[in-house]
């Protein structure tokens, strides 16, 4: 009497919990998700081509607008992945400075996802209080850098212009108030039984699909992978501080929210670390003011708010720019892991797992 | 039985009232807002905003055209025609044009700068009715952006 038939929806690219221009093509049979294929490619500027024709420190600029919502850790890599090349030793004090900036990168990517995450699945409460927290740490990236997203940090061989001297002042007001907004938030979600019912066994990846998928950042530690790029090859002042890695078994969306709730306080700890144990003296070692790089390739990765962040830089040796740039986006990976995890649950449950994923798009597309 | 025990579970609000607690408190705390237009931020000193020129003690332009600025920007808006003055022996920028529809903000000129002729000032108000209001001259580049009446 009555005939099922599997219909096809567009989810986006003018969805506003796909967080950017993904565009979602849904196979449904009835509500329940039989397949589904992302569709990219809506902010592609050509990142990787456009770096071709700039400067080693021109395309600096480029990397900011990768990931828009942690710019410090894509600076970082891009510069890291230069100074490998050009095999430069960074004073220790902006390596110190480096990674506390890197931390509160992560720590204002966090709280964004934070945010729209637990507004897509519908805690608005939590969207305003968490970027009240971000805007501050904003400021601090407009006091150091001058711009409060597009930071534009570090140079080649350490940083820019030396530490501003309100800063400390403005971390440590930071770090005295954070652990209470963080129990703030957790107030509102952990135990709050329409935030584990969205999310507790919504999104299930296992290890093993995890790593074949290649995964990385929280999503796969989230899956129970002892795996960061910060314990495997530390960078920077990472080897020095005391810090552990947030783990968790789950496998599901709640088991991301938990690793990620507590990479936040991990990256507190850093950054207080990092403030006390600061070194005095130089911030930049003396380098060219046009640099040239000498004819080689090179891959460098780093921990990014969204995983594992890799630059594959090919330089010719005669150029003054990168002769080929390849970036290796956590988020783009990540997206991998949407089909496996959304395959079975409600349209509804779309949301909370693009929300999980914590996906950008000006890196997805690039 | 177990049926029970969860209908049983599903009164016990403590979660909720954990949250509804932490909202509560935040009506008796401060507002962070700031009312825009009417209470003004003030920006940290490095912020980047309209590339500007500047003038010596004597007023005379800082600015040598040596082109550095030139070749530093990713986005090629800046352009100079140099020119020579009498009683001055550097030449100056006959013409320093400026597109501001298409910089970034990155102040990349202004690192490449080896006179300290050209800074990133402090305006964030940059919005402008016409394109052509973008498109700087040498005159305009000392003074501040014109403040633009904003209309109902």
């Amino acid at each position: 009497m009555f005939k099922s038939e599997i219909i096809e929806l567009n989810m986006g690219p003018q969805h506003p919990s796909t967080h950017g221009v993904l565009r979602l093509k849904l196979k449904l049979d009835g509500e329940t998700i039989v397949g589904l294929e992302p569709e990219i490619g809506y902010l592609h500027r050509g990142v990787e081509k456009l770096a071709e024709s700039f400067t080693y420190l021109q395309a600096l600029n480029l990397t900011d607008r990768l990931d828009y919502v942690a710019s410090i850790s894509n600076n970082l890599g891009y510069i890291e992945t230069l100074e490998k090349l050009g095999g430069i030793e960074v004073p220790r004090k902006a390596k110190y400075f480096r990674t506390l900036m890197t931390e509160l990168g992560r720590l204002s990517s966090h709280l964004l996802w934070l945010a729209t995450h637990a507004l897509d699945i519908g805690a608005m409460t939590v969207f305003l209080y968490a970027f009240r927290e971000r805007e501050f740490i904003l400021d601090m990236f407009e006091m150091v850098t001058g711009g409060r997203l597009l930071t534009t940090a570090f140079r080649y061989g350490g940083l820019k212009d030396d530490i501003p001297k309100e800063l400390e002042q403005k971390i440590r007001d930071f770090i005295k108030i954070f652990p209470g907004r963080l129990a703030d938030y957790e107030a509102l979600l952990t135990k709050n039984r329409i935030w584990m019912k969205r999310t507790k066994q919504v999104g299930v990846i296992s290890a093993e699909d995890a790593i074949n998928l290649g995964l990385s950042g929280p999503v796969l530690r989230g899956s129970g992978v002892r795996f960061d790029v910060r314990k495997a090859e530390p960078y920077e002042a990472y080897g020095e501080l005391d810090w552990e890695m947030a783990v968790e078994d789950g496998c599901d969306t709640y088991a991301r929210y938990l690793v990620r709730l507590e990479e936040m306080r991990q990256s507190l700890r850093i950054v207080e670390q990092a403030l006390d144990g600061m070194p005095e003296g130089e911030f930049r070692t003396k380098a060219p003011k046009v640099l040239k790089l000498p004819k080689g390739e090179v891959y460098h990765c780093i921990e990014a708010p969204k995983g594992e962040l890799g630059y594959y830089l090919i330089s010719d040796g005669k150029g003054t720019g990168p002769y080929r740039l390849k970036v290796r986006g956590p988020s783009f990976v990540n997206l991998q892991g949407l089909k496996p995890m959304a395959v079975g649950h409600m349209v509804a449950d779309v949301v909370a797992i693009i929300g999980t994923l914590d996906v950008v798009l000006g890196e997805v597309d690039r | 039985m177990k049926g029970i025990t969860d209908f049983v579970k599903a009164f016990d609000y403590r979660d909720l009232i954990k949250g509804a607690a932490v909202t509560l408190r935040h009506f008796f705390k401060r507002n962070v807002t700031l009312q825009y237009p009417k209470e003004r931020w003030t920006p940290f000193p490095r912020f980047r905003g309209r590339l500007t020129l500047l003038l010596d003690e004597a007023g005379e332009d800082k600015c040598i055209c040596c082109m550095a600025c030139v070749r530093a920007c990713p986005t090629n808006v800046i352009s100079i025609t140099p020119g020579k003055k009498e009683g001055r022996k550097m030449r100056f920028p006959e013409e320093y044009n400026f597109d501001m529809d298409r910089c970034i903000f990155c102040g990349m000129c202004v690192e490449a700068c080896n006179f300290d002729a050209i800074l990133l000032n402090d305006e964030y108000e940059l919005a402008q009715y016409s394109r052509q209001d973008f498109k700087f001259h040498r005159e305009k580049m000392y003074l501040p952006t014109p403040k633009v009446d904003y209309k109902k």
